[in-house]
């Protein structure tokens, strides 16, 4: 007994079936390679993203430290200025006058005497 | 009843049958699009309006939120004695304000704020409630307070900084420096003179802010730079103003006066090294005049002026000071009686006589050989009747008539000093002429500007140094003014070590309802001591002045001690050695005194 013949036989040789795989292959090809390339533009974009934002944070980050140094420049001058005014009054000839007088107990002169530099002061 | 129709197949885009409720869906859906449609032209022309049309205002609006403009503070230029010590300076404080809008309840915010500032709750709550955006609470806080404010600052409170004057002396050279308003405007003294050269021009920032305050990096950032004040170098020497005073001060409170006047200066530039005033407050005490006095005081000399009448007469060749004269004890000139203090018969007295002993009549002699008009061009160019050329604020000229309006007697009162007046300073100045070999060198209390780029100026004097006396009747009269000192009524001026010149001056002080004595009959005395020193070639000029003294009248006494004090201070400040076989020099030691201050 005979099996009949399938109506197509899908291993049978066609005229034009070389010409219609190469064209299928050359599709998946540039699909592959369009989305390799799809994917790489978002590489790309995501890394350039990515290094904006490193770029982004890392002058927003010295920007403050500018920011930082400068009020603490400010406060320097500042304390700079604080500090030559309590130099001076420190210096002030009232306070020491007062400071030797309270404190140290200190007192003028009654009489100040002179040494004659031509006469040798006994030793 | 429920009418069947048929149904399309699931996913199937056929609508259906044309009829009523195919026909309504179709409509629906047009509707649909058409809403659709519109919304996204709305959409579109908002956006086309937004981007094109109001797009200035828009980034108007972006600039004010994100854009903050601050004001940056200039600094007032410092104030600052010889060695460059501030006399006045400022310092960053800060001013409270509040913003009435944003204050829910002024007086809670006020009960908060009361204790920190220290002022009543009341008043507070009042400055909170006015209408407005801004007000100022409460000026010139200090760092600390500010501190404490912004700590427990209610909603609608903060503090913004300001610069506040100090002055590390404190009251020492007050009179001179001046002082200035909360604005750190010029009111007074130095501060009101060169208030154009030490005011600072504030800047102003603009920058780009997040909302957090940190500058957005790259945003717009511009800046107008504020410029500093000037600095300002004094000629005062800070520790000799202070000995100024402190002795001043003591020799008022000796003497039992209303007041003095005292003065230091270097006659060979002018620069004035200390200039105080003392006066007496509603209590008695004797405190740092807010008045300079040394300017603003014009006075009758008395005898202090007679080393000028006789300067006048030694350069007009009338005399030498050995030429010698007859010399009564009193003399009536026109419908007046003139007397020396002391009664004496007539006497020969040299012209150095007549200054060492001070005699009124003596001096009224040459005086009428000089002549009216030499003697009062000869005052005019020792610089009386005209301002000193300082250009402080409220500097009197001092009062010399034209010899148009001279009395009968005023040749004769005006070379003993009565009906003349002048200021301290300008009679020291005029003695600093003698003492610089008889060439008028103006005062000057200004040494350099120093601008904010570190440019140094020195100003230009406002009068210029002319000769007055010759070099020749300048040394005589400073032999004679040493004599006066050495042996005459300057005695208790007199240095060891060092030849002083000066003379002193005793004179009655006018009413200002004119005459001397008052309805009891009793006088007001102004002592001065005038003069420089060492004789020989003077480094120093001093003048003391004493106002209503009554412990003792003289200037001999009562001021020339004062001279005396402070001149051992400033020869040893300023290295002033003794002239050659002057003397003994070197301090070798002290003991026992009354206690400082």
């Amino acid at each position: 007994m005979t099996r009949p013949l399938p109506k197509h036989r899908v291993s049978d040789p066609q005229p034009n079936s070389q010409s219609r795989l190469r064209v299928v292959g050359n599709e998946r090809s540039e699909a592959r390679r369009l989305r390799r390339l799809v994917w790489r533009v978002a590489l790309v974009l995501l890394g350039g993203l990515f290094v904006i934002g490193l770029v982004q944070g890392v002058v927003t980050q010295t920007q403050g430290r500018i920011d930082q140094l400068d009020t603490q420049l400010d406060d320097a001058v500042g304390l700079e200025r604080e500090l030559r005014l309590q130099r001076a009054e420190l210096l002030s000839p009232a306070r020491l006058a007062t400071e030797a007088r309270d404190r140290l107990g200190m007192v003028p002169p009654a009489t100040i005497h002179y040494l004659d530099p031509a006469t040798p002061v006994a030793p | 009843m429920k009418r069947n129709t048929p149904h399309a197949p699931h996913g199937s885009r056929y609508a259906g049958p044309a009829g009523p409720r195919g026909y309504r869906s179709g409509a629906r859906r047009a509707l649909l699009v058409l809403a659709m449609l519109a919304m996204a032209g709305t959409l579109v022309a908002r956006t086309f309006d937004l981007q094109f049309r109001q797009d200035e205002r828009i980034l108007t609006w972006a600039r004010d939120h994100r854009l903050q403009e601050s004001a940056v503070m200039g600094v007032r230029g410092d104030i600052l004695d010889r060695s460059g010590e501030p006399l006045a300076t400022s310092v960053e404080w800060s001013a409270v304000y509040a913003d009435p809008a944003r204050i829910g309840d002024p007086f809670a915010a006020a009960g908060r704020l009361a204790p920190v500032l220290g002022v009543e709750v009341e008043p507070l709550a009042q400055q909170m409630s006015v209408p407005g955006r801004f007000v100022y609470l409460q000026r010139q806080v200090s760092p600390e307070q500010a501190a404490a404010v912004r700590h427990s600052a209610p909603e609608g409170v903060g503090t913004i900084p300001e610069l506040r004057r100090e002055y590390p002396l404190g009251s020492i050279a007050s009179e001179i420096v001046g002082s200035v308003s909360t604005d750190h405007r010029g009111i007074s003294g130095i501060e009101l003179l060169h208030d154009d050269v030490l005011v600072a021009r504030n800047g102003s920032e603009l920058r780009e802010m997040y909302p957090g305050g940190r500058s957005v990096p790259g945003g717009v950032s511009e800046s107008v730079l504020a410029t500093d004040g000037a600095d300002l170098r004094l000629t005062i020497d800070g520790l000799l103003q202070f000995e100024a005073s402190r002795i001043l001060a003591d020799q008022v409170t000796e003497t039992d006066a209303a007041g003095g006047v005292i003065i230091l200066a270097r006659p060979s530039t002018g620069e004035i090294l200390a200039m105080s005033t003392v006066t007496r407050d509603e209590s008695g005490e004797v405190v740092t005049g807010a008045e300079n006095k040394a300017i603003t005081w014009a006075f009758e000399p008395g005898s202090a002026i007679k080393g000028l009448t006789f300067s006048a007469v030694l350069d007009a060749g009338l005399a030498t000071p050995a030429t010698t004269s007859a010399v009564p004890d009193r003399l009536v000139v026109y419908d007046s009686e003139f007397t020396d203090y002391t009664p004496h018969p007539v006497v020969d007295y040299s012209v150095r006589d007549i200054v060492v002993e001070s005699s009124n009549i003596g001096t009224i002699l040459w005086g009428e050989r000089l002549g009216a008009a030499e003697l009062y061009n000869y005052l005019r160019r020792f610089g009386l009747g005209a301002h000193s050329g300082l250009g402080l604020y409220g500097e009197s000229a001092g009062l010399l008539p034209t010899v148009a309006n001279w009395s009968g007697t005023s040749l004769a009162t005006i070379s003993i000093g009565q009906g003349v007046s002048l200021t301290p300073l300008q009679l020291l100045v005029a003695f600093g002429a003698i003492a610089n070999d008889g060439v008028y060198v103006p005062a000057r209390i200004v040494a350099d500007v120093t601008a904010a780029d570190g440019t140094v100026m020195n100003p230009e004097p406002a009068v210029e140094p002319r000769r007055v006396i010759s070099e020749t009747a300048a040394a005589h009269m400073r032999r004679i003014l040493s004599e006066a000192v050495a042996s005459g009524t300057g005695g208790r001026a007199a240095i060891e070590g060092y030849e002083v010149a000066g003379k002193t001056g005793t004179a009655r002080k006018p009413r200002p309802d004119g005459g001397y004595a008052d309805e009891a009959g009793n006088y007001r005395y102004v002592a001065t001591f005038v003069g420089f020193l060492p004789a020989s070639d003077p480094e120093l000029s001093l003048i003391v002045v004493i106002d209503e003294p009554t412990a003792t009248i003289f200037g001999g006494s009562a001021a020339a001690p004062a001279f005396a004090e402070l001149a051992q201070i400033a020869l040893r400040r300023l290295k002033v050695p003794p002239p050659a076989g002057g003397g003994p020099q070197l301090i070798l030691a002290s003991t026992g005194g009354e206690p400082l201050g």
